[in-house]
């Protein structure tokens, strides 16, 4: 008998737990205005740099956005200017150059007979701390201990300014020589090297300041391993302009930390700094570079 | 263009206003048949032709005397004149009544008839009753008037000598008349008794005979609404917990805001802007399980009273409403136990003398046991998981001698919501504690005395995280006088003061060195006087002045903004230093014109200030984790200039009642938030805010039936409320979240038969504002939505028919207990209404870029049909 009258309760419960998603129709949803959207860096590497033209899409569009070709695009810093060139559609590049901290570029898109300006200021990055890289805990199979290193990825929060961030780990071709010569090489390295697929690791993302409720649960610790000797690390820290970085944390409210939690912020426009009602963000960013070999 | 509606009906009520005070009865013309009468039937033939009543005392007149008229079509103050000698006596319209008095010839001695009115049965107070008062015979000073009991169930007339009816009634109880010889002051105590099921249809019909020019037409009251208890038990309820704020949200001109929740929003204000009372102590947060529930248990509440505007004097503190919820002090009589046992939580409630007649106590706790269930969960997680709330009520009287009494008064209460697959654990309270001093200083003079405290806390701890235990906590400590002065029948004078010390701590890292939002304290004065005056027999005009001060003061540290909203330097204050002070007058004045015996026009203009505000996120409308921060030297008071206008009229006998009113209001310093704001664990929470202007209006209809077998009422509500804040749409007008221009409430409840009850509310709203995708641009591996105007989109209507039925025993006269069932249905017709609407992807998102999704709108629904059961005993 009491198990019938458990039972009966925890039915009843069940049914009160009866929320749910459903997808809607909503009007106006399979038509957008074709905005342009400005994708654009300038670093303090020298490099080509990349803007990409595109343009906005319905809400409901599972698609990849229309690419902007024909556009003609250039950079300007004081009186230079340095033009880009179309070498995918809605991707331009400059010629090999390097920004320099402290300057303001200027991009300028003229397209469909309308001019699209943007202004970026490069400020300098902040050095930092390299990543630790530690050998292989006693939880990881491995053959024989000291022979792999791993690392963890830098947390999402809790950085002194915001900064966009790069980590990529690269094992040697030569790794065997970093190794004693009766080595028994595993076989994940092996295929690695035999198919050259030499990086075991390529990551880019926002190390924001502070934390971001909604973003909470969005990330976990995440361990790198497979790095043997001789594995290279190298790291990558963007500055960004407090405007820069207003972008981001807008675009990441709206995408990564967008959530039903209750710790989800409302939903807002993403600002920009694209001139003519244009959309996206056109920066310019210091880079500080740390790259390690595991020795 | 709906002004122009509102407008226009605004005008027929003035013209019927107009009309009516055009056809007093002494200027009556009534023709006759012949011009020589005996005056004792001429006045028969006067109350007869006019349908009147005319009182006097026997030696007014000579009855069998000759009369022989001027004319046969006179007024009938000529009529009037042939009879009595108006050197000597008077004549007076008094609702519908001709008296004739004796004219004034001298300063009469005044005596005042004072009580308590009581339940019988159980001696709680009945706050809010009314005494209505009318001479009979021979008096010097005639009246027809009335007095409402206060909080403490205390009414008091100041009278010439003379004699008179005294009618108690209080609606759901059988009223009393007393007529009494009054040569002295007298204190009269009254208990009455529950009508009995209302119905027997003859005691019905007696009471509506009485109460006929009572209730909403007669009081001066104007958005003011009393929900009986029993009237609330009897409304469905989510999971069958009757609640007091699920009742308010039905009334009209009260909006809700998501699903479920313990929010509500008065006349376009925000929920901050309510002042919600408990036993005298404010209550920060009213919400259970993230707002699915009120933290008012019913078993433990005697009288709610609800102000959707023309707030008294004296309170202060809030814009928009006061809900003012008054606990049961305990049987006076007799031991008593009682509670209920439901699908997800159980209640019980002790209540009894401690010196019978003298001294009572009641004792009420409740607690939700879903987490009990987890205990039988396979998943070691589950079983370490915990989800609940429980509250305990409390409360203690006294009564010292005649003229002094005491009460103590306590809530406390907590919900935990701790899932061990969650990396987090929240927890959240309330805790209110008042202690009461009545003393009567003579007969006219009453006066309450309170010490408050009360608070509301939070936590965080996202367990995962070190360091990121996060508390947010409100505390006040208060002293307030209240004094109720009665100087004649025509008058009724309040005043008194308030001062409390607040102590906010809108947010720290507990654990950890890491500063958090900046604690501030300040202190809050309020000092009032207002009278509510009778003005002929037509007029009542209740007028008064709040004076409202408001100290902040140190210790502190106080960040400063620069016009960018970005901190500029922290600067500290000293203990005890006042470093900004804002103050202002609040001037209230109404009033209620009657249109004959049925029928009133009421107005009223009342300037509100608020000087502290709630920092909540309103993304689904869940109210847990709101922040209160006061005003500062960046975020200046609130202030409302409400203007009101209403129109009331009973029907047969006072079987409907039928209101109309109408509101305008304007809002200043208008809380709202920056895109993307962040209100929790950001140290610069002031920089987040952005204030502007605000107005709402409105039309409110309702018709309500109160009396026989079946009781409930309709209501419609027309109205808008916006805001215009720089920073926001390019500083245009934009709808508040509030704003659901059209809503449509029915409540009703039938009583089959001696066992049972059906009930059933259905509710219609326009959808609430909200801000959607227009279109999406792509960057880097993300898919961006691109919103228009904040608020531009609307989500779906939301309606719901709830259902219920009571299931009561069949009666027995030796039957000690009394116990009932309860059925409900909630959302009986399972719509799934949209919580909210938003858009993602049907898949994993960052995938979209490669093709393989599609983002899609979606509308998260928190309630289909909800069935419940409970089982509810007294003995």
């Amino acid at each position: 008998m009491n198990k019938i009258i458990v039972n009966v309760l925890v039915l009843a419960l069940l049914l009160t737990a009866t929320s749910c998603v459903d997808i809607i129709d909503w009007e106006g949803t399979d038509v957008s205005s074709g905005r342009l959207v400005v994708e654009g860096l300038i670093t303090s590497e020298r490099t080509a740099h990349q803007v990409k033209l595109s343009r906005t899409q319905p809400v409901i569009d599972g698609g990849l956005p229309d690419m902007v070709s024909g556009a003609v695009v250039e950079i300007r810093e004081g009186n230079k200017v340095y033009p880009l060139k179309e070498t995918t559609p809605g991707v331009y590049r400059t010629d090999t150059l390097q920004g320099i901290v402290g300057a303001t570029y200027q991009l300028k898109i003229m397209v469909d007979q309308q001019i699209y300006q943007a202004t970026a200021q490069m400020i300098a990055a902040q050095p930092m701390e390299p990543l630790e890289i530690f050998p292989w805990g006693d939880d990881v199979p491995i053959q024989r201990d000291g022979d792999f290193f791993q690392f963890i990825y830098r947390e999402n929060f809790g950085n002194e300014i915001p900064m966009q961030y790069s980590v990529q780990s690269r094992i040697p071709e030569n790794v065997a020589d970093y190794y004693p010569s009766d080595w028994q090489m595993p076989n994940w390295v092996a295929n690695r090297l035999e198919s050259g697929q030499l990086i075991t690791s390529d990551s880019s993302y926002y190390l924001h300041p502070g934390l971001e409720p909604p973003g909470i649960f969005a990330y976990g610790e995440v361990n790198v391993s497979g790095i043997t000797y001789g594995t290279t690390v190298t790291e990558k820290f963007y500055s960004m302009t407090d405007e820069h970085y207003a972008f981001v944390r807008a675009m990441m409210s709206e995408t990564e930390w967008q959530g039903l939690g209750p710790f989800s912020y409302v939903s807002a426009r993403v600002p920009t700094n694209i001139s003519n009602n244009g959309l996206g963000y056109f920066a310019a960013s210091d880079v500080y570079r740390i790259e390690q070999v595991v020795q | 263009m709906k002004w122009k509606y509102i407008i226009g009906i605004l005008g027929l009520l003035t013209l019927q206003l107009q009309l009516t005070a055009q056809t007093d009865l002494l200027s009556r013309q009534l023709s006759l048949d012949k011009q020589e009468w005996k005056a004792e039937d001429l006045l028969q033939e006067l109350e007869k032709k006019g349908q009147i009543t005319i009182a006097y005392s026997p030696g007014a007149m000579q009855a069998d005397s000759n009369v022989v008229l001027s004319g046969t079509h006179l007024r009938l103050e000529q009529y009037l004149r042939e009879i009595f000698d108006l050197e000597r006596y008077q004549l007076l319209d008094r609702n519908n009544k001709i008296i004739v008095a004796p004219a004034n010839r001298e300063t009469p001695r005044k005596v005042t008839v004072n009580g308590y009115l009581r339940e019988a049965g159980t001696g709680e107070s009945l706050i809010a009753a009314t005494v209505q008062v009318n001479s009979l015979g021979d008096v010097q000073d005639p009246v027809a008037t009335g007095v409402i009991t206060n909080n403490y169930g205390f009414y008091a007339i100041t009278l010439v000598p003379g004699t008179y009816e005294l009618t108690y009634s209080y609606v759901g109880f059988a009223p009393q008349r007393r007529v009494i010889d009054l040569t002295d002051d007298l204190a009269l105590d009254i208990t009455l008794a529950k009508d009995p099921g209302m119905l027997n249809e003859v005691v019905v019909e007696a009471k509506l005979e009485i109460e006929k020019i009572e209730g909403n037409v007669q009081s001066a009251d104007l958005g003011k609404a009393e929900i009986g208890i029993q009237e609330i038990k009897q409304v469905p309820a989510l999971m069958g917990e009757v609640d007091v704020v699920k009742a308010v949200q039905l009334l009209p001109g009260v909006k809700v805001m998501g699903e479920g929740s313990s929010n509500f929003f008065v006349r376009g204000g925000t929920s901050d802007q309510n002042l919600i009372l408990l036993d005298e102590a404010p209550v920060y947060n009213a919400s259970h399980l993230m707002g699915f529930f009120s933290v008012f248990n019913a078993d433990a509440v005697n009288n709610i009273q609800f102000y959707r505007g023309n707030i008294p004097a004296a309170y202060g503190g809030r814009l928009s409403s006061l809900l003012d919820i008054h606990m049961k002090e305990g049987n006076r009589e007799k031991l008593g136990v009682s509670g209920g046992i439901g699908l997800i939580s159980s209640r019980l409630t002790v209540e009894g003398p401690l010196k019978k007649n003298r001294s009572s106590f009641i004792l009420s706790g409740r607690r939700t046991y879903a987490d009990l269930f987890f205990k039988l969960s396979s998943d070691e997680l589950t079983r370490k998981s915990s989800l609940y709330f429980y509250d305990l009520n409390a409360k203690f009287n006294y009564q010292i001698n005649e003229k002094n009494k005491l009460f103590v008064s306590g809530y406390f209460g907590r919900d935990l919501n701790k899932f061990r697959s969650l990396p987090y654990v929240i927890d959240w309270g309330n805790a209110t504690a008042s202690m009461r001093w009545n003393h009567l200083f003579n007969q006219r003079l009453f006066s309450n005395t309170t010490l408050i405290f009360s608070k509301y806390d939070y936590r965080i701890d996202l367990s995962d995280i070190p360091g990121q235990d996060w508390r947010s906590e409100i505390k006040d400590y208060a002293l307030k006088s209240d004094f109720s002065y009665y100087p004649n029948s025509r008058n009724f004078v309040s005043f008194g003061f308030s001062s409390t010390y607040h102590q906010f701590q809108p947010g720290k890292h507990h654990g950890t060195d890491e500063p958090g939002v900046p604690a501030s304290n300040a202190l809050e004065h309020g000092l009032y006087i207002s009278n509510e005056q009778q003005l002929g027999e037509r007029l009542t005009l209740e007028y008064g002045l709040r004076y409202s001060l408001f100290q902040l003061i140190g210790k502190a540290e106080v960040i400063r903004y620069d016009e960018h909203y970005q901190p500029l330097e922290v600067q500290e204050f000293r203990s005890g230093e006042i470093y900004k002070t804002y103050q202002g007058l609040e001037p209230r004045v109404s009033g209620r014109y009657l249109l004959g015996a049925s029928a009133s026009f009421k107005f009223s203009y009342n300037r509100q200030k608020q000087y502290m505000q709630q920092v909540s996120n309103l993304a689904l409308g869940f109210n847990v984790f709101d922040i209160w921060i006061p005003s500062s030297l960046q975020t200046r008071p609130q202030t409302a200039d409400i203007f009101s206008l209403g129109y009331f009229q009973n029907t047969r006998n006072r079987q409907f009642e039928f209101s109309a009113e109408a509101y305008y209001k304007r809002l200043t310093n208008q809380i709202d938030y920056k895109d993307h704001a962040q209100l929790i664990m950001n140290r610069y929470l002031e920089g987040e805010l952005r204030t502007g202007k605000g107005r709402a209006y409105g039309l409110e209809l309702m018709v309500r039936r109160r009396q026989g077998r079946f009781t409930g009422w309709l209501s419609y509500t027309l109205s808008r409320t916006e805001r215009r804040i720089q920073a926001i749409n390019e500083g245009q007008y934009f709808p508040a979240p509030q704003d659901q221009p059209h809503a449509i409430a029915a409540v009703g409840s039938y009583k089959l038969n001696s066992r049972w009850t059906v009930s059933a509310n259905f509710v219609y709203a326009m959808g609430r504002p909200t801000t959607l995708p227009e279109e999406t641009f792509h960057y880097g591996q993300y898919i961006v939505p691109v919103y228009g105007k904040r608020s531009s989109e609307r989500l779906p209507a939301y309606h719901r028919l709830d259902l219920s039925a009571n299931l009561y025993p069949r009666e027995k006269p030796d039957r000690k207990n009394q116990s009932y069932w309860t059925f409900s249905l909630y959302n009986a017709y399972c719509r799934y209404n949209a919580a909210t609407v938003f858009v993602t992807n049907e898949l994993a998102d960052i995938d979209l870029v490669k093709g393989n999704g599609k983002s899609a709108f979606h509308k998260l629904s928190l309630f289909g049909l909800v069935p419940s059961i409970t089982y509810n005993f007294k003995f």
